[in-house]
């Protein structure tokens, strides 16, 4: 079983997916769950024979990040999208102004003898990228601390490709030729 | 607690709380003269005293899809305060004391020689651990007579905190 923290995923806090600069930040810090849904767009129907056939029109993927605290620490991990967040949520900013890259990727830990000392890197097995809007969803919650939940719709241009992920870097995208 | 679950224990928390608990309650502006606190130790007749009844306890264990790791921890604890000699009005300044402090160690305005004390933050940790509130559990009560006839009042009190890390 892969374990779940391998499966990464990053929003970009850029908020402009025509910039060449964008900066990624990885989510679900206080996720206890996280995922992808796909929304299939299924339609079951009968034929005057009585069969059964489904038409598969497509999908309607949206994610959920709830809760997420805001960050208001200099150099805290969630700073950059809370900032963003905010802005959005306190500005009732739409559309394009929401619009950003999530990218998706598993990752898998690979330990290699160098120098006699074990190095254990992270690569990627596959990763996606994909134009979103972000949505925030309120401010406030419980006393547990301030949060702001917020919904990830994804638009298209999806692309694959690779990705790197280190805390102090921050993560990288390259997009498959 | 209520229920008779076994909990894990937050071993390097206990050490820490307990270190910044006895660093703040020697702190009290209201102690009597020439007095401390002392952990888990009584003076043969008289003394005030913290007693850590079950270590630091994991009370709730969380993991993100990160890998990032909170927990809610509890820290038990008796403030026992040994006096001898006592008559009724003793007895009642006794509680009174132990109430009024109390109210001070939960960061609620207390009235000291006239002036209005109040404990501004709850005791720092170190690292990644983060007191997040102190509350009372009893009310002050007298919880035995010694051979010596002196009197060992009680109150029970218990620290929330937070731990994080990566796992």
């Amino acid at each position: 079983m892969v374990e779940r923290k391998f499966l990464a995923h990053f929003l970009s806090t850029t908020f402009d997916v025509k910039s060449n600069q964008q900066t990624y930040v990885r989510i679900g810090s206080y996720l206890e769950n996280y995922q992808e849904d796909l929304g299939p767009q299924v339609d079951v129907r009968h034929n005057i024979l009585g069969e059964q056939f489904a038409v598969h029109n497509g999908y309607q993927v949206q994610s959920a990040a709830e809760p997420f605290y805001i960050d208001t620490t200099a150099d805290g991990r969630d700073k950059a999208l809370s900032d963003k967040l905010m802005e959005i949520a306190n500005n009732r900013l739409t559309g394009d102004q929401c619009k950003t890259y999530r990218v998706d990727a598993l990752f898998e830990p690979k330990t290699e003898v160098v120098n006699g000392e074990n190095v254990t890197t992270i690569t990627s097995i596959w990763a996606y990228r994909e134009e979103c809007l972000v949505v925030p969803q309120s401010i406030g919650g419980d006393t547990s601390g301030v949060q702001i939940p917020f919904q990830v719709l994804n638009v298209g241009n999806r692309k694959e490709g690779t990705m790197t992920w280190t805390m102090d870097v921050g993560g990288q995208f390259t997009e498959k030729t | 607690m209520a229920d008779d679950k076994v909990y894990p224990q937050d071993i390097e928390g206990y050490e820490d709380v307990t270190t910044a608990l006895m660093a703040t309650v020697n702190a009290y502006p209201g102690l009597p003269e020439d007095e401390k606190f002392r952990f888990t130790m009584l003076e043969p007749e008289e003394g005030l005293s913290i007693v850590a009844s079950s270590g630091s306890l994991i009370m709730e264990d969380h993991e993100s899809i990160t890998g990032h790791v909170w927990q809610t921890c509890l820290y038990p604890f008796m403030v026992i305060y040994r006096v001898s000699g006592l008559n009724q009005k003793r007895k009642i300044q006794v509680k009174e004391w132990m109430d009024t402090f109390a109210r001070w160690l939960t960061r609620q305005p207390v009235n000291i020689n006239g002036r209005t004390v109040v404990l501004e933050y709850w005791p720092t940790l170190t690292g990644s651990r983060l007191i997040r509130n102190i509350s009372r559990q009893t009310p002050a009560y007298l919880g035995g007579i010694n051979e010596d006839k002196s009197e060992t009042w009680v109150m029970n009190l218990q620290i929330q905190y937070r731990n994080e890390f990566d796992r």
